[in-house]
């Protein structure tokens, strides 16, 4: 036995020191910045099934949360380099994909834009010639998968057709489907530093390509940056019925200096008629166009002050803007920083800084009535620091 | 069993010696270093401040506060980890090769012990292990103690809260401290299966001199091939193999890997070897 001390003791050091370290790094990876969110007025039906997907940052700490009415989760940046290369982190909303259609799924982006899905399909794109270069003339490739969801049969074809000029990668930025046509909404790169958006047409019938539209396009300029920007939020995997989309040119700021806007044009596209028509923001609303949002056939422009917030809306369809929603908040926000709101469904969610803490308003959009209103806070009073920033990725309910 | 521990006991009294450097030098060297770089920070701290007559706020205007990852990312730290690194790289060589080539051949007698021979084989893998570990445990141990000097000299208004856990977003210690036990298995054991792949390889040169190196590097090329197959396939089909998949083709290869080093060295040390 006295032989071996040095063996022994080390061995304790050992199991006890890296035992001890996991026990705590296990403990730690639950939650080691526990946020949760307090109920402060409203309905709490509303936060049953919410999860707010954000980022927590704090000097050099960065975690991703999941924050839910039961607290918080922390995830990804907890998971170990090598298990990272096995396992990569899989979206919420595709969880379920996955476990449902296995085999459909495999080898697929997880990335809601490349999918369609409805009662009785799953439709999915990749991005053509799997974003390699393609000179024009060459062969561009569409790929499309189709899975039936009730007798979990799939298949998938191919669509060739000529490339109209020479694209230095392209990427699927929507899927929409309708009566046996499907069209994919494709922004295409051009080697020489163009932009072109594509509606590619292609019908599920006869499987051909049926049209390929640009429904916008820049030139690269000497000292012009231009900006073909989308403003639907294509995070869901239903239709879009339009299409919202920017096309900005800028001079190019000289040392830092703020780009000067040159021209700033907005286009609708309706994917019933398949017409694109210009419109036009007024004047008064311009400063806020950073944050307008296409919810179903309106357009909606916030603005934001301490105490409220005003969406003011434009009905596409009537062609013309409807009375403005109010919503008053009682707790004063920070107006400095960018809120995030998300629509969903007919209901506002709201996330802004109030001092200390987060605010999560949830309001109705037709009525303009709070429906519910809470804090997310930090769970225990240990951590004193209250220089993090919570940045809101999205807002899922969970069904 | 009990030849095995004698010769694991054996293996690490002959290496304590290293080991107690190694553990010295970090030991002194990150002391050191969590003195000098808050202390470096707070000295051009309060020169900024001075000179420019700044309140500490307006100072934070201008740089940033300190962090415990200055240190961690800080060569007082890096230096004894990497060098740490380099010798026990070199000591998987030694282990073998100081048994022929000191004094006076060591391993006529453990050759000649009457047990199977692969023990020594186990008893020098075990050895390195030992000292693998045995640094990890130490760098645990340090952290805290690191932070609790640190934080005496930086004030609190000074650094960034930096809980614990917060070590785990330092690059370099997520690499060698995966944060779920599973990680921590995973690395090692692929740790330990490249000490496998190494030592056979030596006991192929040990068997068969000049031509044996040409064997050892034929086999270990062919047996890294072999473990990492599943994670290029994985690579090259992006998305196509879920998780347990990967894992459980790797799990296969490893079996296969380890199993065939350990035959190998079996056969090697029972047939081959020459002293």
């Amino acid at each position: 036995m006295k032989k071996y001390w040095k063996t022994i003791l080390i061995s304790l050091v050992i199991v006890t020191t890296i035992g001890s370290y996991y026990i705590q790094a296990a403990r730690a990876s639950k939650n080691d910045f526990p946020f949760k969110i307090e109920t402060t007025s409203g309905n709490k039906k509303e936060i049953e099934n919410l999860i707010l997907q954000a980022s927590y940052q704090n000097g050099d700490i960065h975690r991703w949360l999941y924050i839910s009415k039961d607290g918080s989760t922390n995830l990804m940046s907890r998971q170990a380099y090598i298990e990272r290369l096995i396992a990569p982190h899989v979206p919420l909303m595709f969880q379920k994909y996955i476990q449902e259609h296995r085999n459909f799924m495999r080898g697929k982006e997880l990335n809601p834009s490349k999918y369609y899905e409805d009662e009785a399909r799953l439709i999915y794109t990749t991005d053509p010639n799997n974003r390699q270069k393609v000179i024009q003339g060459n062969l561009l490739t569409l790929k499309i998968d189709i899975l039936d969801k009730h007798t979990n049969n799939s298949s998938s074809f191919e669509i060739n057709t000529p490339a109209q000029a020479s694209y230095d990668w392209m990427y699927v930025n929507d899927i929409y489907v309708e009566n046996e046509e499907i069209k994919i909404l494709v922004t295409n790169y051009l080697i020489n530093g163009g932009r072109e958006l594509h509606i590619y047409t292609v019908n599920e019938k006869n499987k051909e390509l049926e049209q390929d539209s640009i429904i916008a396009k820049i030139e690269q300029e000497e000292g012009v940056y231009s900006e073909i920007s989308l403003i639907n939020d294509f995070k869901n995997i239903q239709n879009e019925n339009y299409y919202f989309y920017m096309v900005e040119k800028y001079k190019e700021g000289m040392g830092g200096a703020r780009p000067e806007i040159i021209s700033s044009q907005m286009y609708l596209y309706n994917n019933i008629t398949n017409e694109v028509e210009e419109w036009a923001m007024p004047a008064e609303l311009k400063a806020n166009k950073d944050l307008m949002i296409l919810h179903g056939e309106e357009i909606f422009v916030p603005i934001l002050s301490a105490n409220d917030l005003e969406l003011n809306r434009y009905n596409i369809e009537k062609k013309q803007w409807e009375e403005p929603v109010n919503f008053n908040y009682p707790s004063t926000v920070n107006d400095k920083d960018t809120p995030f709101l998300q629509l969903t469904e007919g209901k506002l969610y709201l996330v802004n800084r109030i001092a200390d803490d987060h605010l999560l308003f949830i309001g109705d959009l037709l009525t303009g009535e709070s429906l519910y209103e809470g804090k997310i806070i930090v769970e225990n009073g240990e951590n004193l620091d209250t220089n993090y920033s919570l940045y809101n990725e999205q807002i899922n309910s969970i069904n | 069993m009990k030849s095995y521990l004698k010769l694991v006991n054996f293996e690490i009294n002959r290496s304590s010696k290293l080991f107690l450097i190694l553990t010295g030098l970090t030991i002194v060297c990150q002391l050191i270093g969590a003195i000098i770089v808050p202390k470096g920070f707070m000295k051009s701290a309060n020169q900024v401040m001075y000179e420019n007559q700044l309140s500490v706020s307006q100072y934070f205007e201008l740089r940033s506060a300190f962090s415990f990852s200055n240190f961690i990312n800080s060569g007082w730290f890096i230096m004894p980890v990497v060098f740490s690194i380099s010798v026990l790289m070199i000591y998987v060589f030694f282990i073998w090769y100081r048994d022929w080539l000191g004094k006076n051949t060591f391993i006529y007698r453990l050759l000649m012990l009457p047990t199977g021979r692969i023990t020594i084989y186990f008893g020098k893998l075990t050895a390195i292990m030992f000292l693998v570990l045995g640094l990890i445990a130490l760098q645990i141990l340090l952290i805290p103690i690191e932070m609790k000097i640190m934080n005496s000299i930086v004030p609190a208004d000074f650094r960034t809260y930096f809980p614990l856990s917060g070590i785990y977003d330092q690059y370099m210690w997520a690499m060698l401290y995966p944060n779920t036990f599973t990680g921590f298995i995973l690395i090692y054991g692929i740790g330990l299966i490249f000490v496998t792949i190494l030592f056979t390889a030596i006991l192929f040169e040990r068997s068969y001199g000049l031509k044996g190196i040409f064997c050892g590097v034929v086999y270990g090329i062919f047996s890294f091939g072999i473990l990492i197959a599943p994670l290029v396939l994985a690579g090259f089909y992006t998305r196509y193999f879920y998780p347990l998949e990967i894992f459980l083709m790797e799990l296969a290869t490893s079996i296969i890997v380890l199993g065939s080093a350990i035959w190998i060295a079996n056969h090697l040390l029972k047939n081959k070897i020459r002293v």
